[in-house]
């Protein structure tokens, strides 16, 4: 896997309809649109620090409505972290990560070392066909991480991609450049299981 | 009622026996299959009899899931499917006729033009990845897949599954270079044109699915508030899987995105003024292929409301969702058929079994939406007499043709599979006399006109009246009320596909909502009862032997039937004409080899013929003189705005001598003068063939099940009536 420049770069990758693309605006824009627009695909950046310096942090947000396995490889190939979006409320849609994963796992050879973040979106949502249990048991038997989320009410979004880039080993990388946003930190006891570092 | 159905299945028929039976059909049907099928170019033929074949499928998809799991197998085994492969193939290949997409793909676009406006996501949302697989490889090994059972996301997907791996996409990818030009263009109209011819350069099966495609997301696109996806939305999930370029691969992602999004605009475009790139026709592309959406709405209400509701083949349901056809014509007519038929299911679940009744609420969330057109019932009975009287007309050579393409061996089956359980319905419901009379009361309330009501009464007595007569006299023959069940629906679709469109669709509303009122009366529950447990044991002891017979009389008929110039009749002729093609072409493919029994039937047929009517006179006289000439006459009388039926009603007239002036005297006619009736008498004939045939091996059955007093009740009602 080529290392290439300063990009680090996270696909996000989920069934139609389970939010990614609002996870990732809440994230990049901080806001929360209720509308039902599919992705073709966008691709976002954002300064964060890596290594005592900084990077662009390049998030790739796919579509969920229909799979091009050619796209889908190129994303994969290119991509340094993966969030791998359902919705608690669709159980479906967590069926529907499990042939994602396994072709991360074809085209990269080895999940362990690479950033995987299991996320159950929507869970604001008092209809939930996933519960956060299940979804801890798919993340262990995937050997990733887990953490529900809502775009919708900003929770745990941040923690999110803080939590996926304090996965990858092979860089030091974190969503604050030099404490200009310590504030945020704090944020992440909201991180259920495992604890960011800093 | 599956108690009774459990007690009452051994006497009627015992399983193991049906199942040999079943096989033996089978075989034979294979083989029918494999002679008809080259023969079926006539327009509309093939249509008209696979989707029939669908209907009974899906009518019996209850029965099979309930009482016999491998239904499917042997459905699958039933129909060879001349194309190995579906998916991967140029379109070129999987659509063998000029002007037929492949059938799976029909029929998968007409649920998702039925059903998607109301799903949302529809496109979007992703379905079962195991699931999908499975229906991929049942599609494409050609197996006749049960479509009723998947969810419509799941052909959503399976669908853009089908359009991705069409070799260079439906659009192909070479003119993605035209493609984009024409979408640069400035101007509407500029576009429009530029479009236009574009479009004029992909081959013809490439076109022909692209129009039915877009009829479909379009009519999907005006519904966005509902299912949240507009054009737009649409364009994005379709529009990669409908173009992509030549030199795709290779891009880099950002390069690949812009493609997308041009395409996006294009396929947006596209959706958004198909009507002005290929005709406002296109929109209608779903209603002529009425049969393929009855079955599909057929297969919405089955499969939502699951078993027992759907026991009986009631030909009434299946009128209702034939509406739904027409309905792309109009949305009234829409949202009254979905009304009608919905009113059928519910009233039919609580009569029947309380197990069902958990299933009802799956309707229930439906039923709000369609109800919203309350009543077009009784205003319209005068029309619905009329379309029920057409539906007799045209039965028979629905049923001929049905059972001459071959694709019936499966409708058949059906029928064998899904009666057992009905005889014990049809002896809950034994005081006929009792529920006639409600049937009586009810229309005569309902017809505001004299004319109309007394004939719709008539027609509905005669629907009821007749199960029970024939079944309760040795001589009438179950098979009556097969024909009744299989006629109507056939007849529909019929009118629908000979292209009468809109007039005959909206009659078959009208007809639709009819039953439905005679239904709330507590008629249907018998009628469709009796229907059901006559038609298996007709079907299964007979159902061999009467397709034959049934073709060759109207062969034999056909000669004097098709008098009539009008442009209907002249369908219908061609219709015949190309039954008995059929017949030729196999005769003379098979010439050493036709199944004996068939020769023996076409040797004997004009021995026969009389005989039949001799035979019949006294039991054809309800049949015939009731929906025959008291109906049509009043038909006639109102039916006024409707100019294609009243053409084809006075040629019916013409044929039938002034039906009221003979009214006694047609009944008897019957038997002696074949041609003074002609509408009705090939179906007299085959019915009373099937009874003779039944009368030998069934007659003490029937005698034991159907009292007499009952059948004598009926006929003094209904004589006196008249």
């Amino acid at each position: 896997m080529p290392e290439q420049s300063n990009d680090y770069r996270v696909v996000v990758f989920g069934a139609g309809g389970v939010g990614k693309s609002s996870l990732v605006l809440r994230f990049v824009k901080g806001t929360f649109r209720d509308t039902y627009i599919p992705t073709i695909e966008d691709t976002y950046r954002q300064v964060i620090s890596c290594d005592k310096s900084v990077c662009t942090l390049q998030i790739t947000d796919t579509t969920g409505s229909h799979q091009f396995p050619a796209m889908q490889r190129l994303s994969i190939s290119k991509g340094h972290a993966f969030v791998l979006v359902f919705s608690v409320t669709s159980r479906q849609s967590l069926e529907e990560l499990r042939p994602i994963r396994q072709q991360i796992l074809q085209i990269k050879g080895s999940v362990e070392s690479i950033p995987i973040m299991l996320v159950g979106n929507k869970c604001d949502e008092t209809q939930r066909e996933v519960q956060a249990a299940e979804g801890q048991a798919v993340a262990q038997e995937w050997k990733c991480a887990f953490m529900e989320t809502s775009a919708k009410m900003n929770y745990n979004v941040k923690e999110l991609f803080q939590e996926l880039l304090s996965l990858e080993k092979r860089r030091n990388m974190s969503l604050n450049i030099d404490g200009k946003r310590s504030s945020k930190q704090k944020r992440t006891d909201k991180i259920k299981g495992k604890c960011s570092l800093m | 009622m599956k108690v009774l159905s459990s007690c009452n299945a051994p006497k009627t028929l015992d399983v193991s026996d049906m199942e040999t039976l079943i096989g033996c059909q089978s075989e034979v049907d294979i083989k029918k299959c494999h002679l008809f099928m080259p023969c079926d170019t006539e327009d509309g033929l093939c249509h008209l009899s696979e989707s029939s074949k669908k209907r009974k499928k899906v009518i019996s998809w209850p029965f099979l899931t309930r009482r016999n799991t491998s239904g499917p197998e042997i459905l699958g085994q039933l129909e060879p499917d001349l194309k190995p492969s579906l998916f991967d193939q140029p379109l070129s290949m999987v659509c063998n006729k000029e002007d037929m997409l492949p059938k799976p793909i029909q029929d998968i676009l007409t649920i998702l033009f039925l059903q998607g406006p109301y799903t949302e996501g529809i496109f979007r949302k992703a379905a079962n990845e195991k699931l999908r697989k499975e229906l991929k490889e049942e599609l494409n090994s050609g197996g006749n897949v049960a479509f009723e059972k998947a969810s419509v996301h799941l052909l959503a997907v399976v669908f853009k599954d089908f359009l991705r791996n069409i070799p260079h996409k439906l659009l192909l990818s070479e003119l993605y270079d035209d493609w984009m030009t024409a979408v640069e263009k400035t101007g509407h109209h500029e576009k429009t044109e530029a479009i236009k011819e574009v479009a004029s350069k992909l081959p013809r099966p490439n076109l022909l699915l692209l129009k039915h495609l877009l009829c479909v997301l379009h009519h999907i696109s005006k519904s966005s508030e509902v299912n949240k996806m507009d054009s737009s939305n649409l364009a994005i999930c379709f529009g990669p899987t409908m173009l992509t370029s030549d030199y795709d691969q290779g891009l880099p992602l950002a390069a690949q995105k812009e493609q997308t999004d041009k395409v996006k605009t294009l396929v947006e475009f596209l959706i958004n003024n198909c009507c002005d790139i290929f005709g406002e026709e296109i929109c209608l592309l779903f209603s002529n292929s009425v049969d393929d959406s009855l079955d599909k709405s057929e297969m919405l209400s089955a499969s939502q409301l699951h078993d027992s509701a759907y026991d009986s083949t009631d030909p009434e349901g299946e009128c209702s969702s034939n509406d739904l056809q027409p309905s792309n014509l109009s949305k009234t007519s829409m949202a009254a058929s979905r009304l009608s038929s919905r009113e059928l299911y519910p009233q039919r679940l609580l009569e029947q079994t309380s197990s069902v009744s958990s299933l009802t609420r799956f309707k229930l969330s439906n039923l709000d939406r369609r109800f919203s057109e309350p009543d077009m019932f009784s205003s319209k009975s005068s029309r619905e007499n009329c379309v029920r009287d057409q539906m007799l007309t045209n039965s028979e050579e629905n049923v001929i043709q049905q059972k001459e393409l071959g694709l019936k061996c499966q409708n058949l089956r059906m029928y064998v599979m899904e009666e057992p359980p009905l005889p014990g319905l049809y002896r809950t419901k034994k005081p006929l006399n009792l529920t006639i009379k409600a049937s009586l009361q009810s229309e005569l309330s309902s017809g505001s006109l004299p004319r109309s009501s007394s004939s719709s009464s008539l027609d509905s007595l005669t629907s009821v009246s007749d199960n029970s007569v024939f079944s309760s006299s040795p001589l009438a023959s179950p098979s009556l009320f097969k024909n009744n069940t299989l006629i109507q629906p056939q007849s529909l679709s019929t009118n629908i596909s000979e292209g009468s469109g809109t007039h005959i669709g909206e009659l078959k509303k009208h007809s639709v909502s009819f039953s439905a009122t005679t239904r709330k009366k507590l008629v249907t529950k018998t009628q469709s009862c009796s229907l059901g447990s006559f038609q298996r044991d007709s079907f299964k002891k007979e159902s061999k032997k009467e397709r034959h017979l049934s073709c060759r009389i109207v062969q034999a008929t056909y000669g004097d039937k098709c008098k009539p110039v009008t442009p209907l009749e002249h369908q219908h002729r061609s219709r015949f004409m190309s039954a008995e093609e059929v017949f030729q072409l196999v005769d003379r493919r098979n010439p050493g080899k036709p199944p004996s029994y068939e020769e023996a039937t076409k040797n004997c047929t004009a021995a026969r013929l009389p005989s039949y009517g001799s035979l019949a006179v006294q039991d054809m006289r309800p049949t015939t003189s009731f929906p025959d000439s008291g109906p049509q006459h009043s038909r006639f009388d109102k039916e006024v705005t409707n100019k294609v039926y009243k053409d084809f009603l006075s040629n019916r007239l013409s044929v039938i001598n002034n039906p009221k002036d003979s009214l006694p005297a047609v009944d008897f006619v019957i038997g002696i003068h074949p041609r003074a009736n002609i509408p009705l008498t090939p179906q007299v004939y085959r019915l009373r063939t099937m009874s003779g045939s039944y009368q030998k091996s069934k007659q003490e059955y029937l005698m034991r099940r159907c009292s007499q007093p009952a059948f004598d009740c009926i006929q003094c009602a209904k004589e006196s009536y008249v």
